[in-house]
């Protein structure tokens, strides 16, 4: 009696636990059919201070299916570099609470290089940045995530209401190295998605 | 004759003081509190309110790592310091002061030397509408008495260091609630009374363990629900 009840324990938990632990995700860019329009933004090619110097398709690494973007990067380690590569798409996003991605540094990159999201929101085209950064880890995928909802503390120099989410305009990533530590090496990205 | 005079020397003295507290406080009895010339964070003197003595009465918790460290580190510069003594971070499910985990980092103090662990995260925040930032910290029932615990802000464009004024002493075996006020005219900061736009541009919180020369001990710390209140 006590197998069939640990059994049936086991059961439930498999058909539960999957609905009780996270909130659905819609994925926007799982890049297995190409870039989907992302890209390396012109001004970025401009400023001195960024260095990201190619973006493709790789299928070295992916978090979910066989492909992933590959951004390659070149930062020199004695100053603030960043590398950018963003989508220009409408979004009306007030079903969902969070956007996030995935990003993953090869096993032999140095430590210390970060990441976040950066939205442009708006009619004026606000540019918010995620008010904080996320270590990336060498050999690891990271999540980025950034809370949507109103009264939200993750987005820089901004009041997050209901009107942040309902007008996003583009999406980028940032990867930045803060004066060390020097690289030169791809980044893989990843799963990009809206979570309920 | 010598009594007449001690007496009337005496009734100087008292007159004296009385004068000079008369002085010194405005002669305002009754007058509003206009606050004090006193200097501000990032120019010279500016006039600041005294904080608020309201009770908190609303609580925000910013993170309770209950899924992750939500951004919270040992910060590089730290790693290759030998007072700094932090060496990993990670969440806990060992004690948790709400929820079900906590932020654990493990500290090696040698003791004979002022040595700390210093965990932080960097995080652009306004929090210009709280008065108080605290946070719960848990050293294990056989930890040595001894170590102490303050709040490090990094604030404003020029990034400047704001350690809070006091330490606050943690107990063996016991959460132990540290909490600074942020409002203007706040004391618990060193060398800095915050002004209106002290708690708008936060940059920085960290939090140091400190051990000032004893006691020596090996192993973990527990930091739970980082919050903000007003």
């Amino acid at each position: 009696m006590k197998k069939v009840l640990f059994i049936l324990a086991l059961v439930g938990l498999f058909f539960v636990a999957p609905v009780s632990q996270g909130h659905a995700a819609e994925v926007l860019f799982d890049f297995e059919d190409g870039l989907q329009g992302w890209e390396i933004p012109d001004w970025a090619y401009e400023k001195p201070d960024h260095g990201q110097k190619d973006l493709g398709l790789s299928d070295k690494f992916a978090k979910t299916g066989k492909q992933s973007m590959e951004l390659t990067l070149e930062f020199p380690g004695d100053r603030w570099m960043g590398g950018i590569i963003e989508i220009m798409q409408y979004y009306d996003w007030t079903d969902y609470s969070a956007i996030a991605v995935d990003v993953y540094l090869p096993e032999d990159a140095p430590h210390g290089l970060k990441a976040k999201l950066i939205l442009t929101v708006g009619d004026t085209w606000k540019w918010a940045e995620m008010s904080k950064s996320f270590t990336l880890v060498p050999g690891e995928w990271v999540t980025l995530s950034g809370d949507l909802t109103p009264g939200s503390i993750d987005w820089r120099r901004i009041q997050v209401d209901d009107s942040f989410r309902q007008d996003v305009r583009k999406i980028d990533i940032r990867i930045a190295s803060n004066g060390k530590p020097a690289y030169s090496g791809p980044v893989y990205i990843d799963n990009v998605r809206v979570i309920e | 004759m010598m009594n007449s005079r001690s007496g009337l020397a005496a009734w100087c003295v008292i007159f004296a003081s009385c004068f000079s507290v008369l002085f010194l406080a405005g002669c305002g009895r009754g007058e509003p509190d206009t606050g004090t010339k006193i200097p501000s964070t990032e120019e010279g003197p500016s006039t600041v309110p005294s904080p608020s003595r309201e009770p908190i009465t609303e609580e925000r918790t910013f993170y309770d790592f209950e899924t992750d460290l939500d951004g919270w580190e040992v910060p590089i510069w730290a790693e290759g310091k030998n007072d700094y003594v932090a060496r990993e971070v990670m969440i806990s499910p060992d004690v948790a002061s709400s929820g079900a985990h906590s932020m654990r980092t493990v500290v090696d103090f040698p003791g004979n030397m002022w040595s700390a662990g210093l965990v932080e995260i960097q995080q652009y925040l306004n929090l210009s509408s709280y008065r108080v930032i605290s946070g719960d910290i848990y050293i294990p029932g056989d930890v040595p008495l001894g170590l102490k615990a303050k709040f490090i802000l990094t604030v404003g464009n020029n990034w400047k260091w704001v350690e809070m004024s006091r330490s606050v002493p943690l107990i063996p075996g016991e959460w132990v609630t540290l909490t600074a006020s942020i409002e203007p005219g706040s004391y618990d900061w060193k060398r800095v009374v915050p002004d209106e736009k002290f708690a708008e541009d936060v940059r920085k919180i960290a939090l140091r363990i400190e051990s000032n020369r004893k006691p020596r001990y090996s192993g973990p710390v527990y930091i739970d629900n980082i919050r903000v209140g007003k």
